[in-house]
């Protein structure tokens, strides 16, 4: 019996060892007053319709299109696939509005997000550190 | 010729010490600060009467500036640059004209200001006007009879910070001659409108909007309330703007009830396969001081090699006039 209970809580371990392992973070620097943030809030953000956090610019920062990370925020946060990203981007191009920045890697995002005021970007929960704050977990099951 | 040497080493000197990018669509960035872009189409009409014509409709640049909260825009563009039809020779047109120009400074999420000569911010259509964002050639008369598509002026909008914050609103005003009256549907130079805006998501929102212009060619002062809503699923698009407007053949005289212009369209897309639209549009448009009517289906399919670059055919059938065929392709660059 004791040894099916251990079992047991070995493999729900293993089950939240691996989810926590799969999560993608959205993650803001000490400086940025913003301390958690809703999917909507995040979304209109990145796709840049809202630019203000309580009364705070923000300034989203993207990984390149070929990233897995990005791939798995598009999905889950902006829930648009890249023809409907195209098409939205063109429009805002004409008005003057461009996408976000695009960093070349999560260690990229980290520094730029601890460095300016305002920055948020997205990384794998393994990679944040003490100098960063989670403002929104992306569950990727 | 020593202006133009020191202007040339000037933009070296200054392009080596900034980090400088080109993509095809998006155009130059310098400094993820300034950008430069622009973009053209070429179009082909032949009506079942006989009449045909063929132009470059557009060739425009645009450039804007951020800096903090401020942005500085401005387009400059030359319509019809080539055009020919059955009835005129080939003519060039290369005078570019200022299309847009304002200075806009971000006071918050719910405050913002913007000066100078701006697309109207009223309705869909006319936020996307240009051939390489829209997905028909040919426009909705909805979108192009009802107030101008420009204003020279202040526009104030932002988010409402009360009772719905994903609602939009704008509140613009003109009182001034255009800065450029070229490429305007109307000449005015008294506007004044706004519009509700609210959003559900990005990709659907619904809303009203009003206003009052007075046309300085036809001497009339109009009034109008539209209403319009939009919504986009994965591969599907709807959307629709619906019209109505009164006129006052006197400037400011006192408004009545009566509605001498209606319109609507209802437009609907679908990807039918990657970078394959399908469009069907129904649109309607009765002017009954002026005796114009207007029933028209448009389909049409529009072809997305690249994102930025568009080739599109449609048939549009009238109820009282020709019908006729549009293609055309729209770049971005």
């Amino acid at each position: 019996m004791k040894k099916s209970i251990r079992v047991l809580v070995f493999i729900i371990c293993m089950f939240f060892s691996l989810n926590a392992h799969g999560e993608v973070v959205v993650v803001t620097g000490k400086n940025t007053p913003i301390d958690s943030i809703s999917r909507q809030e995040l979304k209109n953000i990145y796709l840049k319709i809202k630019t203000f956090v309580n009364g705070h610019r923000v300034i989203p920062v993207n990984l390149p299109p070929d990233s897995p990370l990005r791939k798995i925020f598009q999905k889950k946060v902006l829930q648009m696939d890249s023809e409907q990203l195209n098409i939205y981007w063109n429009e805002m191009y004409f008005h003057g509005i461009e996408p976000p920045l695009v960093l070349s890697s999560e260690e990229a995002v980290k520094k730029f997000v601890k460095k300016v005021k305002g920055a948020i970007g997205y990384i794998r929960r393994e990679n944040v550190d003490k100098d960063l704050k989670i403002i929104f977990i992306i569950r990727e099951r | 010729m020593k202006r133009v040497i020191a202007v040339f080493f000037l933009f070296i000197s200054v392009v080596q010490a900034t980090e400088l990018q080109y993509r095809f669509g998006r155009g130059l960035s310098i400094d993820n600060r300034f950008y430069l872009g622009g973009y053209t189409s070429l179009q082909y009409e032949y009506r079942e009467n006989g009449y045909y014509e063929y132009k470059v409709d557009d060739l425009a640049v645009l450039g804007f500036l951020r800096f903090n909260k401020f942005k500085i825009f401005g387009e400059l563009e030359a319509r019809n640059w080539y055009y020919k039809s059955k009835n005129t020779d080939g003519e060039f047109n290369l005078k570019l004209h200022t299309e847009r120009i304002y200075l806009q400074y971000d006071f918050n999420e719910h405050f913002k200001i913007r000066g100078g000569r701006f697309i109207t911010p009223l309705g869909i259509w006319n936020q996307v006007h240009i051939n390489a964002l829209k997905w028909t050639t040919s426009d909705p008369v909805t979108a192009v009879w009802f107030y101008p598509w420009f204003s020279t002026g202040l526009d104030i909008f932002g988010f409402l910070p009360v009772l719905s914050e994903n609602t939009e609103y704008h509140f613009f005003i003109q009182k001034t001659k255009n800065i450029d009256h070229e490429y305007n549907n109307v000449k005015s130079d008294d506007f004044i409108g706004f519009q509700f805006k609210k959003y559900f998501d990005v990709n659907r929102y619904a809303g009203f909007n009003g206003g009052r212009f007075y046309d300085t060619d036809l001497r009339e002062t109009t009034t109008f309330v539209g209403f319009f809503g939009y919504l986009n699923i994965k591969r599907f698009y709807l959307m629709g703007e619906a019209y109505l407007a009164h006129e006052n053949e006197e400037h400011h005289t006192s408004y009545s009830s009566r509605i001498d212009k209606e319109s609507y369209y209802l437009q609907m897309v679908y990807r039918v396969f990657s970078r394959n639209y399908l469009i069907l549009r129904n649109e309607y448009f009765n002017d009954r001081s002026d005796n114009g009517y207007l029933h028209v289906w448009t389909i049409g399919w529009n072809y997305k090699p690249r994102f930025n670059i568009s080739l599109k055919g449609e048939f549009q059938i009238f109820e009282k006039r020709a019908n006729r065929f549009l293609t055309s392709f729209a770049v971005l660059f």
